[in-house]
């Protein structure tokens, strides 16, 4: 079963991109959701990373990631009207505070912003293998293998470190830790202490990849080394120009 | 060749007081072609050791370095990793930490593209590969959709790949089951004699890594005290034995028949060995023997081992008790993770209080799932599983915990304090008991393991490690007690110490369910054996029945252990006198295999073996 930010297998055109182009087009819709402040545009680009989803052929998969995203925004959505008191007042709150409506339309954009630019990162990790993008990433771009290989590497373990954190939090629920609780805080504050386990068993994974590739030449890794081509072909250039048009649009939203 | 002189190696620490040397005084010729097999208990020095020869010490683990390593005469301290690596290969212990890539491809093709050959030879290497270790279908599979078994193989494949002179392996079986670590021994002894790679590697399971291996080389605290071929190795039975390491059953037996002067101390490794040399020393005894009848039996028939087992039956069967006596009931089980995928399917079957169960089939084969379904990890999609009459469904695990204590197989994961002590409490601080019986019961339980309460849980050893999470489970007094694999990682004498615990809390009374690979470990302290094959129970019964049962062992791809076996094999001959046939198919442990084979060496009785006294 496929987890969070894990590789889909598939043939569709997005997963035949240049990984370049696709990370290319990931940058350009956060770039747009970060800087875009009309609540339209904002759901677009969401639209349109769904799309993307459809495309290539993870639909269900990018619905998931969104649910995923909007939970986690709930508490930016609860904090932010605390700090913004003008326009008409909705919930008054003790302590002379309140929910206005002007808290609540930041506090939908500002949602709205962190899920247009973290989707489609996520989006281009279900149809991208991290490999294939470290290897474009040198030979495309020429960024050090050594930094290619670490963010991608990076990207590898967060399945596997989710999948220990799993499997520590069953050791401790068959303990007698609550973490069976439908309590989200209490649970949160059931973790604390498994930090410790985590962080050796991250630790000591981490120092045994490090070994096993020092002990396939992993220092001798060149720019020209990598077996496989990324060339860039006629799709590649549309996406990436696709990708430009949405931030142009994003840039113009504001001015207009 | 590979070359150790005076090898000593001592790890950089910022503790001052540890000057121990992990390596001391190392001297050791490794020929080429060899395949050898370092043995040793936990903590010996064996994974440094085979650090020393990949070049991990000292290029990468700092220390201070003593004597010398030489790879055909080139000193591994002047020459640096990468030019180690191009002449030995390494695979480490944690196999999914050794997968740099995501795809099996990617994986094969990342050594042939850092070492920079050219495309053609990369294209001929991953082929030559993905041929001889026999995973062309695995090409485009996702690592982390692969068994254990053809994880090992990837990573093998990886490192084949790159043609090495030397193969170094640091436990590549740990994790498998008793097939798939006979198919990494296969490819081992083919990439050995084919292809004349020189094989180094540490093993646990030494009853396989005997019957591969041409030399081994027995370690105790950072020496070598005991090398040679794997016959004169074996034959210091009781030196490794004092030394906490296990040797092949059947070499025990090969000792035991040597001491009791019934053989001339012929050192057999595997159990073809064992029939064929019993079969040759009674044939050999019969031509003695032949016209010469003493009057009399020196052995009593009914001090037989066949006459001192209990009958099959004495040993009660699930069947016996009625299901209300049952305390932990599966009706109809279906279970699984994904949807539409059962790994349970349809499973019934129930456990009496004071049971002790192994769960046993080989990886995939719906053994752990089953463990899951008993505390609630996991909840059935269909049926029911009922504990001491309450439905997990219903229950959370939290709550069963009360209940059932569940020992896992990577103790890491549920070990969090930072003293022994606190590990202890923490679980009691967890289930409701007031903080006098708690303070009450960690002392007594610190006392009872031979714990000292301040000690921090991370720097102990892996199978005090295992032990301490044992002890952190009992302390809560649970009724039932599921172990997961709790000797993977232990060498014997720490697999004896925490087995032996877990039998003594059976006898007060504990119900145990096990999943255990190591059909030795099973007949030893099994009381049953429930064996499971594609998700449903493929056979159920006492390990006694189940070993002697070639069809269901065929059925759940199991191995009886070595003595059985034998027993079996020799048994099965019919111009065999009875009750010494039943003596050979009723063995179990080494002695009693001793006895029967002297019965049937002398089945006249005469007192003497081939002019030898029988003592």
């Amino acid at each position: 079963m496929a987890r969070f930010l894990d590789y889909s297998d598939g043939t569709s055109v997005l997963h035949r991109l240049n990984p370049v182009t696709k990370l290319g087009f990931a940058v350009c819709m956060c770039v747009a959701g970060f800087t875009s402040n009309n609540l339209w545009l904002l759901l677009e680009l969401i639209g349109v990373d769904l799309l993307y989803g459809v495309v290539g052929g993870v639909f269900v998969r990018s619905l998931k990631a969104l649910r995923a995203l909007m939970l986690m925004s709930i508490v930016l959505f609860v904090l932010q009207p605390l700090f913004l008191h003008t326009g008409t007042v909705v919930v008054p709150l003790p302590a002379g505070m309140s929910v206005t409506t002007d808290g609540l339309l930041l506090a939908v954009k500002v949602v709205l912003k962190l899920i247009a630019a973290c989707l489609g990162f996520a989006l281009m990790l279900y149809v991208t293998r991290v490999n294939d993008l470290s290897n474009a990433l040198t030979k495309q771009l020429g960024v050090p293998y050594r930094y290619a290989f670490t963010t991608t590497t990076a990207i590898r373990f967060v399945p596997v470190f989710l999948n220990e954190l799993d499997g520590i939090m069953e050791a401790q629920t068959s303990r007698g830790i609550d973490f069976d609780t439908r309590n989200v805080f209490k649970k949160f504050g059931l973790i604390l202490p498994l930090c410790m386990p985590l962080l050796l068993s991250c630790v000591k994974r981490t120092d045994s990849t490090a070994i096993a590739a020092e002990l396939r030449g992993f220092n001798l890794r060149t720019r020209t080394s990598g077996y496989k081509r990324y060339p860039l072909k006629v799709a590649d250039a549309v996406t990436l120009l696709v990708g430009i048009a949405i931030v142009a649009c994003a840039f113009a939203g504001n001015i207009v | 060749m590979l070359k150790l002189e005076k090898v000593g190696f001592r790890y950089a620490t910022s503790d001052p007081s540890d000057d121990r040397l992990v390596l001391d005084g190392i001297d050791l010729t490794i020929p080429d072609g060899d395949f050898l097999g370092i043995i040793g208990p936990s903590g010996s020095g064996k994974t440094t050791l085979t650090c020393a020869l990949n070049g991990i010490v000292p290029h990468y683990y700092r220390g201070d370095f003593y004597g010398s390593v030489t790879i055909d005469g080139h000193d591994t301290v002047e020459m640096d990793l990468d030019g180690i690596s191009r002449l030995v290969g390494s695979v480490c212990q944690d196999i999914d930490s050794q997968m740099v890539a995501s795809v099996v491809g990617d994986e094969l093709l990342y050594g042939l593209e850092n070492f920079a050959f050219t495309r053609e030879e990369i294209a001929e290497r991953l082929a030559f590969a993905l041929h001889e270790i026999g995973i062309e279908d695995l090409h485009d599979r996702e690592i982390a959709s692969l068994s254990g078994g053809q994880k090992q193989k990837v990573a093998l494949a990886a490192i084949i790949a790159l043609k090495p002179q030397v193969l170094v392996l640091d436990e590549p079986t740990a994790e498998l089951d008793p097939q798939a670590s006979r198919q990494v021994f296969d490819l081992l002894r083919m990439l050995n004699e084919t292809y004349g790679v020189t094989v180094v590697l540490v093993e646990q399971k030494i009853m396989l890594l005997s019957a591969y291996a041409k030399h081994l080389v027995a370690m105790d605290d950072g020496r070598i005290v005991c090398d040679g071929t794997v016959d004169e190795v074996l034959a210091h039975g009781a030196l490794l034995g004092g030394l906490g390491i296990s040797i092949p059953r059947v070499a025990a037996l090969s000792n035991e028949l040597g001491a009791r002067g019934i053989t001339g101390g012929e050192m057999c490794k595997t159990v073809d060995e064992a029939v064929g040399l019993i079969a040759r020393t009674v044939e050999e005894e019969a031509h003695m023997q032949a016209g010469l009848q003493a009057p009399g039996s020196r052995i009593d028939p009914t001090a037989s081992p066949a006459a001192r087992r209990p009958p099959a039956d004495a040993t009660p069967s699930v069947e016996e008790g009625t299901v209300q006596d049952a305390l932990v009931r599966f009706e109809h089980v279906t279970a699984g993770y994904g949807e539409g995928v059962a790994v349970i399917d349809d499973v019934s079957f129930s456990v009496r209080q004071g049971e002790f169960v192994a769960l046993c089939g080989t990886n995939g084969a719906g053994k752990s799932t089953t463990l899951r379904l008993f505390n609630g990890l996991l909840k059935p999609t269909s049926g029911t599983v009922v504990i001491d009459g309450t439905d997990t469904r219903a229950t959370r695990t939290s709550e069963l915990a009360r209940t059932i204590g569940f020992l896992f197989q990577n103790p890491d994961r549920q070990i969090c304090c930072t003293t022994v002590a606190d590990e202890i409490a923490f679980g009691l601080r967890n289930t409701g008991v007031s903080p006098d019986e708690i303070d009450r019961r960690v002392a007594e339980t610190v006392d009872d393991f031979g714990f000292r309460a301040t000690d921090e849980p991370f720097s102990l050893s892996r199978g005090e490690r295992q032990r301490l999470a044992l002890a952190s489970i009992v302390t809560v007094r649970p009724r039932i007690l599921l172990l997961d694999e709790p000797t993977t990682g232990l060498d014997h004498r720490e697999c004896t110490h925490v087995m032996e615990r877990v039998r003594e809390l059976n006898e007060n009374g504990v119900t145990v369910v096990m999943v255990c690979h190591d059909m030795e470990i099973v007949g030893d302290y099994a009381q049953r054996v429930i064996a499971m094959s594609h998700g449903r129970i493929s056979a159920d019964g006492t390990p006694y029945d189940l070993f002697r049962d070639v069809d269901a062992l065929r059925r759940s791809s199991l191995l009886a252990p070595q003595i059985v076996e034998l027993g079996q094999r020799l048994g099965a001959d019919g111009r065999r006198a009875p009750r010494v046939r039943a003596s050979l198919l009723a063995a179990s442990s080494i002695v009693e295999m001793a006895d029967a084979v002297e019965m049937a060496v002398m089945p006249s009785g005469t007192g003497t073996v081939s002019g030898r006294k029988v003592g």
